[in-house]
């Protein structure tokens, strides 16, 4: 098992560079694409982190919904200002 | 997905509870700070757009990546202390290295912005940027310094294995804490622009 | 008592409670000239009342801090104090320079008491809250040194807890904020930006470090947790206090002259600042919850258990009514502002300098706690102080509304002028002053418990005798 723990924290935090180099280096032109990329990218690495390396995921219900819930809001005013723009 | 090891049975809060409320605070705070951001980028874009642009994407994906690898590291030992029980100080080690890139990176970042002439003063936009990232940069080094000293603790206490568990969950989810506010921080910043 | 030094502790909390009750009869004339606004003038000017209700608060309060410190030290570090013929003079000195201060303001005319102080020397006087002649100035920065040293030197003597330490820090920085007050710059902006370094980085810095020290010392005695979760919770709520506390700072840098990003950082942190006093709150009831030994001081316990709600409400809820930028531009020095002041006084500081002597008291005199009889009468006094202040407070906050409403929102022209708002809330101002004697009665009731406490010695559990 304790294999499988580590392997699944490193895939999680490959992937996470990736998503994070992925959005920079392919940054798409348009505003709207690239905020809907950036706003999953975020959320992506947001939920991992808050679930697997947080250890999260066995949590009390309210504490979950506080922390995603804060993740949500934050990244989606951070996103949907910048689209504001526009 | 498949699912790593985590802890057992329904309702556990990793490390200890007076720590959430903490923390739970701690994410108030930058929640403010980044409504408020938010809420000035509506009102005044082209000045946001301009001081965007200022700003070094790489750095950004620097510190990212730098506080991402420091979190793995952390969950990474966490995890080992918990089946091996030692052993696992130098991952929490090696995740305040990891901060030390991003102080690196970030000091060199306000450096060239500064001798470029912006500063907490310049608009509010900068007024944003340094009290923000400045006052995350204040957390990182304080995860940096409990990391180390969890990991010296750790080395040489003889406390159980339950509290040692509680004391490294405890130092890990602040760390945790402090990545996920980047996380957030990122894409405001260096990505949408 | 453990330690026989505790003992400098009974002067103090003695003077604390006196100058309590000059307070309240101080506030009760005040009230009484919101209505009638001549009452005894020409003796006691509004102005002078005023600054003798604050000035006796901070003093009585310090007075108190102090008693505590005195009284929790030796237990704390388990040996006693380093010097208690210091404190006695140290006590003494503080006492007559209080006294002569209280004197000077109401005996001779502000501007004379700033001339036979030699003001001219070096002028720190007329500034709200720092009214003190430079001379008692001095004074008390020399009480603060000697203080700190004697209980600097017992800590380093004996045990250190997370507790003493929290404590001596909070006094040291008591202490050093103190000293901005000697700074007294031509520059109006200036002059508030570090006047509020004494004032706010006390309130909502320093001392609730004190606080938080005082109630954990409290809760550990009265329910037998263990230290080391008192210690962890004291911790947080610190570092949380701090963070919030001292960035908050800001939200008095509005509209003062100070750059405009204080609007921001001073909104954002101040926010946050309920969040400590909420965290007090949940300390203190989950360890009354998960307490281990029945200590017969209930009044004790419930002084420290109203304490945290007080605080929250008045520090937390009733500050965050008004600290946002957009709102305080509308209600800056409205009423609010005193409903917020006396609420988050009288939770936060006036309740834990309460629940200390409440707790210190009856062994200071040999008896573990008071008789049931005693602690019946203090806990219906506590009952009526709290809802009093509770009164005053909402009062006071309906006046401000009414102030807002009339005279700050509405246009030039159309906006009522000052005078004309006040005659508006007379009928509040009433209330306020019936509120204010019911409080003023909760203050008698509490005394009269220690009278009730003395006649009822022998039902008093005795002080187990230390090892």
């Amino acid at each position: 098992m304790s294999s499988m723990a580590g392997t699944s924290l490193k895939t999680l935090w490959l992937l996470m560079l990736l998503l994070t180099l992925a959005v920079v280096l392919r940054k798409p032109e348009h505003l709207i694409l690239l905020a809907v990329a950036a706003w999953f990218a975020a959320l992506i690495k947001g939920i991992w982190i808050i679930r697997y390396f947080m250890e999260m995921k066995q949590a009390p219900l309210f504490l979950q919904r506080i922390l995603y819930g804060w993740l949500i809001i934050t990244i989606s005013a951070v996103t949907l200002t910048a689209i504001w723009q526009l | 997905m498949n699912s790593p090891l985590t802890l057992s049975g329904k309702d556990k809060i990793p490390g200890d509870i007076a720590l959430w409320f903490f923390l739970c605070a701690e994410l108030a705070v930058f929640g403010l700070l980044i409504a408020g951001f938010s809420l000035v980028r509506l009102r005044q874009p082209e000045m946001f757009q301009a001081g965007l642009q200022e700003l070094h994407v790489s750095a950004g994906v620097i510190n990212t990546m730098a506080l991402l690898t420091g979190s793995y590291l952390v969950a990474t030992g966490v995890n080992k202390l918990r089946i091996q029980g030692d052993g696992c100080a130098r991952y929490f080690f090696a995740a305040s290295g990891c901060g030390m890139i991003y102080v690196i990176s970030k000091v060199s970042e306000y450096q060239t912005l500064y001798s470029n002439g912006y500063s907490l003063h310049y608009d509010i936009f900068f007024g944003f940027y340094f009290f923000t990232t400045f006052f995350h940069f204040l957390h990182v080094l304080a995860g940096m310094m409990i990391l180390i000293i969890l990991g010296r603790w750790l080395k040489k206490t003889d406390s159980d294995d339950e509290q040692k568990l509680k004391a490294a969950e405890s130092a890990a989810s602040y760390w945790h804490m402090v990545d996920l506010v980047w996380i957030v921080l990122f894409p405001a910043l260096y990505v949408l622009r | 008592m453990k330690y026989q030094s505790q003992a400098v502790a009974k002067p103090y909390f003695a003077f604390a409670m006196l100058l309590f009750v000059g307070q309240i009869v101080f506030g009760l004339i005040l009230g009484t000239q919101y209505i009638i606004g001549d009452f005894l003038f020409p003796e006691i000017p509004f102005n002078v009342a005023r600054m003798v209700h604050t000035n006796l608060l901070i003093v009585w309060l310090l007075c108190g801090f102090m008693g505590a410190t005195y009284y929790l030290v030796p237990e704390e570090t388990q040996c006693e104090l380093y010097s208690p013929k210091l404190a006695w003079i140290l006590f003494w000195a503080y006492a007559i320079a209080g006294t002569l201060t209280i004197v000077g303001y109401l005996s001779v005319p502000y501007a004379t008491l700033a001339e036979i102080t030699y003001n001219n020397i070096l002028p720190t006087m007329g500034r709200e809250f720092l009214e003190q002649p430079t001379i008692t100035k001095i004074g008390i920065v020399i009480v603060a040194l000697g203080f700190l040293f004697n209980v600097g030197m017992t800590i380093l003597r004996g045990r250190k807890t997370v507790i003493n330490m929290v404590l001596i820090t909070g006094l040291l920085g008591l202490a050093v904020f103190f000293l901005f007050s000697f700074y007294n710059p031509a520059s109006l902006t200036l002059d508030k930006y570090f006047w509020w370094w004494v004032v706010h980085l006390w309130v909502e810095g320093v001392w609730e470090l004190i606080l938080g020290s005082i109630l954990a010392f409290i809760l550990i005695k009265t329910t037998g947790v263990d230290r080391e979760v008192v210690e962890k919770w004291l911790y947080l709520i610190i570092a949380m206090a701090l963070i919030s506390g001292i960035l908050g700072t800001g939200h008095h840098y509005f509209f003062i002259g100070a750059p405009e990003y204080w609007l921001w950082i001073g909104s954002v942190f101040s926010a946050v600042e309920p969040l400590p006093f909420f965290m007090m709150m949940v300390f203190a009831f989950s360890m009354i919850k998960q307490r281990r030994r029945e200590h017969p001081n209930k009044a004790a316990v419930t002084w420290a258990a109203g304490c945290t709600i007080m605080a929250f409400l008045g520090a937390g809820v009733w500050g965050f009514l008004h600290t946002l930028a957009p709102v305080n531009y509308y209600t800056h020095g409205s009423q609010i502002t005193a409903a917020h002041g006396h609420l988050a006084f009288f939770g936060a500081y006036v309740m834990i300098v309460l629940a200390i002597i409440s707790y210190a008291w009856p062994q200071l005199q040999g008896r573990l706690s008071n008789s049931l009889q005693a602690q019946k009468v203090e806990i219906a006094s506590i009952w009526v102080m709290c809802v009093s202040m509770l009164m005053i407070t909402l009062l006071l906050t309906a006046a401000g509304i009414i102030q807002v409403m009339q005279q700050r929102m509405p246009a030039d022209g159309i906006a009522l002028g000052y005078m004309a708002t006040q005659d508006l809330i007379v009928p509040i101002y009433w209330a306020r002053l019936v509120a204010g004697i019911a409080f003023g009665g909760g203050v008698m009731l509490y005394l009269y418990s220690f009278v009730v406490a003395s006649r009822t010695q022998a039902d008093a559990p005795a002080l187990p005798v230390s090892a």
